[in-house]
């Protein structure tokens, strides 16, 4: 048994090295505990370290990412699930909730954290995701063994590129996705993107704009014939812009996200079932109109 | 500040069940509260920043007590949290004299009583043997040892009388 004192002492020198990692004192008190409570004591000290003076992220170091009610695991070479988008997933899954038996398309499904907090929610669901990066296909089937016994849906992940057309002539009832929206000149901007972000989680998951968004609508939402579409965003242009590539048989409107930034852009045919369409029109805080 | 204290000598006394028999947890109605995510103070969101806390905030709207948690990275598991620990102050608000808040303090409170009571009643043996044997040896001035061959040697008493306590 250490003494007391030579314990406290320990902690207080893994904390110092956490803290450049953390805004407050009281976060670097929460990820050591995390820390000390998910690895083994050997590798607490090189954990510190790396997340305090390399600033690789948390998940990464702790090899997962809790989401909903699915653990993901996370690793370098994948986007880590955000916050952000488990809150719109609860939301779409409670509109979603008891209506009959749908299909979706979870494009860019990154380590498949929203395909499978879909299958796991709803019994009534078959979700396909789809990736460009084959580490992203790898780790999302890791993921669906990993959580397979709380799977109620139907669920499969398949490599796809998002910038070529949907093939064959497959048809869904929803597409969703995180694609990625964070436009070049913004992504080198130390006051824009997060440090440990832009040195450790893929390009090929945050840089995007207005093209990413064209071909989901001209590539994936026309041809799929799907019903209704959510989409995460960076800003209300994307969410403007995905609006003029569509016809008037589609109502697209904005979701905030609990900070009030705009998060999705939501769009529904005008002929889905009412119920559906109340509860997406609730999440939706303002209509974008067709510009001329 | 204005703080509230009450003391435990105003409510009436409790019996404390065994740890398996405690009172269930209360549990709270969807419809009674407001439940917020608060996020951090930077503007930046979506993908741009990756947070590994997620701080969740209940109001209950009839009485204004507002309770958070950000205990653990998962936001269910914080909800699940918050939910518990407002179920359990306004249940003390209701009934403090047998909420399961109090009952929890109270049998808390009486199992480090009866460990700081053995503990002492340890130490009180201890130190009840220890001046048992010092009583022993207390009539003794001088050790000599003695030796069939040789002449008697005189030793160290005072270290020879530890040694001996030692061996009792």
């Amino acid at each position: 048994m250490p003494r007391p004192g030579a314990v406290a002492k320990y902690q207080r020198f893994l904390l110092k090295k956490l803290l450049p990692a953390c805004n407050t004192l009281q976060q670097a008190r929460r990820e050591l505990f995390w820390i000390q409570k998910e690895l083994p004591s050997e590798q607490w000290k090189q954990a510190c370290i790396q997340r305090g003076r390399h600033l690789m992220p948390l998940q990464y170091i702790l090899g997962n990412q809790p989401f909903g009610s699915v653990n993901i695991k996370c690793r370098p070479g994948v986007l880590i699930p955000r916050n952000d988008t488990e809150e719109w997933c609860s939301e779409l899954v409670d509109v979603f909730r008891g209506s009959d038996t749908f299909s979706v398309l979870d494009m860019c499904t990154g380590s498949g954290c929203i395909a499978l907090y879909l299958a796991t929610e709803l019994s009534n669901v078959t979700v396909l995701g789809g990736d460009i990066s084959q580490d992203c296909i790898s780790l999302a089937n890791e993921n669906i063994d990993v959580n397979k016994d709380i799977i109620k849906g139907k669920i499969k992940v398949d490599s796809m590129d998002l910038f070529q057309p949907l093939a064959g002539d497959k048809k869904f009832d929803v597409v969703v996705s995180n694609p990625p929206y964070i436009p070049t000149h913004e992504l080198e901007k130390q006051e824009e993107v997060e440090k440990s972000v832009r040195l450790y989680e893929p390009r090929l998951a945050l840089e995007g704009d207005l093209p990413v968004f064209k071909a989901m609508v001209t590539y994936y939402i026309i041809p799929s014939q799907c019903k209704v579409f959510i989409l995460e965003i960076g800003s209300r242009e994307q969410g403007q812009y995905t609006r003029s590539l569509l016809d008037e048989s589609w109502v697209v409107g904005l979701r905030l996200d609990s900070a009030f930034r705009p998060r999705n852009v939501i769009g529904f045919r005008t002929d889905i079932e009412s119920s559906i369409k109340r509860k997406l029109m609730t999440t939706i805080i303002e209509l974008f109109k067709k510009q001329r | 500040m204005l703080r509230l204290i009450r003391l435990s000598s105003s409510l009436p006394k409790v019996n404390i069940p065994k740890a398996n028999k405690m009172p269930a947890r209360p549990t709270i109605a969807e419809g009674d509260i407001k439940e917020k995510f608060i996020k951090g103070g930077s503007g930046k969101g979506g993908q741009k920043i990756n947070k590994t806390n997620s701080k969740v905030q209940l109001t209950h709207i009839a009485t204004g007590i507002v309770v958070t948690s950000q205990a653990t990275r998962s936001r269910e598991q914080n909800r699940k949290i918050a939910r518990e620990i407002l179920a359990l102050k306004l249940q003390d608000l209701e009934d403090p004299a047998n909420s399961r808040q109090r009952i929890v303090i109270e049998r808390q409170k009486m199992v480090k009583a009866r460990k700081n009571k053995r503990t002492k009643a340890k130490y009180e043996t201890l130190e009840k043997n220890k001046q048992e044997k010092e009583d022993l040896l207390e009539g003794i001035d001088e050790i000599v040892f003695i030796d069939e061959n040789s002449e008697p040697i005189q030793i160290d008493t005072k270290q020879s009388k530890q040694k001996l306590l030692k061996q009792l």
